[in-house]
């Protein structure tokens, strides 16, 4: 179980990061699914240092631990940004284009929702609150 | 992680040697090595990622980009990618646009 609360800036992120892994290895997950998890909260981690604030530095809290009822962990990113929900922003029917013709931006939104069980956004108050469930 | 990626080019290869992690941290920066490139002949450009561990969206965006603007007609490797690497190449659907073998 671990809080972390730092500036959100790419360098601390990788501190959360090692700290987020040697979690999924305590709870039990495999080399592939180590590596799942380090994805997820990458990409939304990424998402919060480089657009939550604008121009300015803000703070992301991470709150890691056992996932409710079943072996799993479950991570919730916490930042005081601008509202934004993740998981509305999607676009459709990308993959399937060829390299020549990507878009370079969505990808890592895609990569949360097709790793993790379950991704809750929630705007509570100030905050947008991302929470992602992966089960052993 | 400070990005180890060592790029290399002859007789019309890319070649990138990935190790450690290519994302958000690093991939930038093999981006820019890469942007060297543009304007020569590239007729196959090959990733070797026997020592990568891990990729991100950062990682697959480097590769994306080499792709439309530094090699738009070549034909993209993957060498030697361990399965935590194969799993995002997959997920992202660039296993369909590049040859991914174990060797080169």
């Amino acid at each position: 179980m671990g809080v972390y609360r730092v500036p959100a800036t790419l360098d601390h992120i990788e501190g959360i990061l090692d700290a987020i892994e040697t979690e999924a290895a305590e709870h039990g997950f495999d080399r592939v699914g180590i590596s799942r998890i380090r994805l997820a909260c990458e990409e939304i981690l990424v998402n919060v240092a480089n657009y939550a604030y604008h121009d300015e530095v803000g703070e992301v809290t991470v709150t890691s631990g056992p996932a409710a009822g079943r072996e799993g962990i479950s991570v919730a990113v916490e930042d005081r940004g601008i509202p934004f929900d993740p998981l509305a922003q999607v676009p459709p029917g990308t993959l399937d284009l060829p390299l020549s013709e990507r878009p370079i931006g969505g990808l890592g939104i895609h990569l949360i929702l097709a790793v993790m069980d379950e991704v809750h956004y929630t705007r509570d108050g100030d905050k947008n609150v991302l929470t992602m469930v992966k089960y052993r | 992680m400070e990005s180890k990626a060592k790029v290399s080019y002859t007789n019309d290869v890319l070649s990138v040697h990935l190790s450690g992690r290519l994302d958000a941290a690093n991939a930038p920066a093999l981006s820019d090595e890469l942007t060297k490139y543009k304007g020569k002949p590239i007729k196959n450009m090959v990733f070797f990622a026997k020592d990568l561990e891990y990729i991100s969206s950062a990682g697959i965006r480097v590769i994306v980009f080499a792709k439309q603007r530094i090699g738009e007609n070549a034909t993209i490797y993957l060498i030697g990618a361990p399965e935590t690497v194969l799993d995002v190449i997959r997920m992202t659907g660039l296993a369909n646009f590049m040859v991914i073998q174990d060797s080169y």
